[in-house]
């Protein structure tokens, strides 16, 4: 696994030449981010190289809702009224040039760890992810992530099978 | 891309064809070049993001997977398990 450095977004990172393959998740990172941090919808981390400030990959983590109302409530009684929290990966993306070196897997589960750290802080039932197309699904499959049957680009995993993963349980 | 020769008005400005309501940008290329390029101005209004539309509504079939699985969570599986601890290994 190469040598990573996974940090917040800030000023001093160069963004403009990213390039993942997915034009809407360039046009995000290249032009958008700033209005997405501005209105705090949710935060950016990117990875670097050690020295560096070329972003390779980035993610952006929020908070996140299912809403259970279409169920009956005898069936959710012991799940919250209210929608459902969640820990939100909106994006997820790595540079053309850095594909293959598992940098998508490592910004994954940084992620998973820091919805971890949230989940020991507030009440969180899972993480979920909206995936951008086939591809990405099935890289969030490979790890035993749980696809919606009637919105099968958003997947979810219950925090408890996250503290598994990292042996918190 | 042709070169193109424009003068400045009365007030410096430069009026430069298919720019029109759009955000120009002056790339430095190297000492002797540079690259103007021009980006589509979006009203901050007109930009919407899909963390915007939360919560998710869930179809009943849906909800019901979601409430069973936080229920009944599945263990990790072995991708996850070596995941993580490649992850732990690499970042602490």
């Amino acid at each position: 696994m190469a040598d990573w450095t996974i940090e917040r977004l800030g000023t001093h990172h160069e963004r403009e030449a990213f390039c993942c393959g997915d034009a809407s998740l360039d046009a995000f990172l290249q032009t958008l981010v700033g209005q997405y941090e501005k209105r705090r919808l949710g935060k950016t981390f990117v990875a670097v190289r050690p020295g560096e400030n070329a972003v390779r990959g980035y993610y952006t983590s929020s908070a996140g809702a299912l809403d259970l109302s279409a169920l009956p409530e005898k069936q959710r009684k012991k799940l919250p009224k209210h929608p459902l929290p969640t820990v939100h990966l909106g994006r997820l993306a790595v540079d053309q040039s850095h594909q293959g070196q598992r940098l998508g897997e490592t910004l994954l589960f940084h992620f998973l760890r820091s919805a971890l750290d949230v989940a020991n802080t507030i009440g969180v039932y899972a993480v979920d992810v909206r995936a951008t197309d086939e591809k990405a699904r099935a890289f969030y499959l490979k790890y035993g992530f749980l696809a919606l049957q009637d919105m099968p680009l958003h997947l979810f995993l219950p925090m408890k099978t996250v503290e598994q993963m990292f042996g918190c349980e | 891309m042709a070169e193109m020769y424009r003068t400045a008005d009365s007030k410096g400005r430069v009026a430069l064809p298919g720019f029109a309501n759009a955000m120009l940008i002056i790339e430095k290329i190297d000492e002797t070049e540079y690259r103007v390029r021009r980006a589509k101005v979006i009203a901050e209004k007109d930009l919407r993001f899909h963390e915007e539309d939360f919560p998710v509504k869930l179809s009943a079939r849906d909800a019901a997977s979601v409430v069973e699985a936080t229920e009944n969570p599945p263990a990790p599986n072995q991708a996850a398990r070596r995941a993580a601890k490649r992850f732990k290994k690499h970042h602490g």
